[in-house]
């Protein structure tokens, strides 16, 4: 069975999609076979994470909503070129990636305002979709905050063992994510994690996580610190894979290493969420 | 005569409603009357960078659009908030918050509105409050309201972040907006890792865009640990920041 985790903020720009696709990344580098749904179908931008151009594209989430094509046409292989990767941080069995991208055609995402669509087209075939490209993991990329865009992303917390929501340390971050966990709880999400970015360096980390734990009573696994090189990067490469020594590649690989370990189902029936 | 300022993102998360803040403060600083409007209906935020909450704010921008105030009676001067911060401010600052209730969100989402109501709501706060300038801070993307808003505006900014994800909506942006034949069309590019040389990102985007850059606005850590708390320019007015907002402040209203 596929383990579904779900990336939502509260607040736009925070680093859902970078984080998400890292996550990717690094799940793969370790031998899973990893499916990224970019569910974010008014402003998504993971393809750029892949360096799929907007031209390379044809069928995406969009469409498949739209009712324009079967949901496997919507999928399609990112798999970064492993020989690139410098030997000492292969493992021998690498994976692979794979991307249903939303509409960077600006038509595409009017045409779900305009026409609407049902939500659960989607929902419905993720499973299905799992079990034929195998996926061991299927990440979900949502639009930010709770609002019309955003019931695909409450729609597939119906499907996902594991909430992951990404804040800053800013007050929109706030109220908005105690929104989301309640929402969360609610939907009875077996697992929800917070993970803080971009924090300045000013901040003590250690108090920053006990706060942010007690505040939204779940816990923290991992906190980024603002940093220029990925910030320069601007989304047009996979951080983890280009710098596979740097500090901030081990947060991520804490933050895969823990979805990895917590995910754990039966130990979800056993905790009751809240 | 009075000028109607747009700042506007194509994706969320890239600083408008900090942006626009700041400029309204630069701008009353100066002695003008200045109005500020938030359109994101959606997800509303302007307010927090005055320091309000839901229990100060009584009328919206949602209420006069529902017919039930005057846009004027929705007004808030907030002129005293930025007094705490800078004493013998010599401007006013009056905001239109947009409600911050998840009912009225919701409801408004909805049913829908009239989008003439801001247009007409627009010229009656220029001429009931006397305003210099009316600052509009939009909800991203291109939407209905974000469209009117480019189309009525003197100046626009376009906010957008170096990112890839960022590249390809804020160069439709700018089309839109050259067919809106906005008069003063400003790029301005916003937390700009310090790695980067300024100067050639503001050619690279200037060439790029076919567009003026208007301020390139480095990542900065004061402005984080602020989060969204308070206004930059006034609590660090020597900052080299503020300098830079400062002439984006005299481009805009230019």
């Amino acid at each position: 069975m596929v383990e579904c985790v779900v990336f939502h903020s509260a607040r736009a720009g925070i680093g859902k999609s970078t984080l998400a696709a890292n996550t990717a990344a690094l799940l793969a580098r370790r031998g899973q076979r990893v499916g990224l749904l970019d569910a974010n179908v008014q402003e998504g931008g993971l393809t750029s994470f892949f360096g799929l151009g907007a031209k390379a594209i044809g069928c995406t989430l969009n469409d498949f909503l739209l009712e324009r094509c079967e949901g496997m046409d919507a999928w399609y292989d990112v798999t970064p070129n492993w020989q690139l990767a410098p030997a000492s941080v292969m493992l021998p069995q690498a994976g692979s990636i794979w991307l249903m991208p939303a509409s960077p055609r600006l038509r595409d995402r009017a045409a779900l305002l305009q026409t609407g669509f049902r939500i659960e087209r989607i929902t419905d075939d993720l499973i299905a979709t799992a079990e034929s490209l195998q996926l061991d993991t299927l990440l979900i990329d949502t639009h930010a905050g709770i609002q019309e865009e955003s019931m695909l992303a409450m729609h597939s917390l119906a499907v996902a063992q594991t909430l992951v929501l990404v804040l800053g340390l800013d007050q929109p971050d706030y109220a908005g994510t105690a929104v989301a966990v309640d929402i969360a709880e609610t939907l009875r999400v077996p697992q929800i994690v917070q993970v803080v970015n971009q924090i300045s360096m000013l901040f003590d980390p250690v108090r920053v996580k006990q706060e942010l734990a007690q505040t939204y009573r779940h816990p923290v696994l991992a906190l980024f610190p603002y940093h220029p090189e990925l910030a320069a990067l601007g989304s047009a490469d996979l951080f983890v894979l280009r710098y596979p020594k740097h500090a901030i590649t081990r947060v991520f690989e804490h933050l895969a290493e823990a979805l990895l370990t917590h995910v754990d189902p039966l130990q979800s029936i056993e905790q009751p969420p809240g | 005569m009075s000028k109607i300022i747009s700042i506007h993102s194509f994706r969320g998360g890239t600083g408008k409603s900090n942006t626009t803040a700041n400029i309204t403060a630069l701008l009353a600083q100066r002695g003008l009357r200045v109005g500020v409007v938030d359109t994101d209906i959606q997800s509303p935020g302007i307010h927090v960078l005055f320091g309000l909450d839901e229990e100060h704010i009584s009328r919206s921008l949602n209420d006069y659009l529902w017919g039930k105030c005057e846009i004027k009676d929705a007004a808030m001067d907030v002129t005293s908030i930025l007094q705490q911060f800078k004493p013998g401010l010599k401007g006013q600052v009056f905001l239109i918050p947009s409600s911050i209730k998840a009912g009225e969100i919701a409801k408004i989402l909805r049913e829908g509105y009239d989008v003439g109501l801001l247009n007409d709501g627009f010229q009656q706060l220029l001429e009931d409050l006397q305003l210099d300038v009316l600052m509009i801070d939009t909800h991203p993307g291109l939407n209905e309201e974000t469209l009117l808003s480019i189309a009525i505006s003197d100046a626009l900014a376009i906010i957008m972040r170096p990112d890839n994800q960022d590249y390809q909506g804020t160069s439709v942006t700018v089309e839109v907006a050259r067919k809106l034949e906005v008069p003063n069309l400003l790029l301005v590019v916003n937390k700009v890792p310090p790695v980067f040389d300024f100067d050639h990102v503001q050619q690279k985007i200037e060439q790029t865009y076919n567009c003026r850059v208007g301020a390139i606005l480095p990542h900065s850590d004061e402005m984080m640990v602020l989060s969204s708390s308070g206004i930059f320019v006034l609590k660090y007015p020597d900052h080299p920041m503020t300098a830079r907002l400062e002439r984006l402040a005299s481009l805009l209203i230019a």
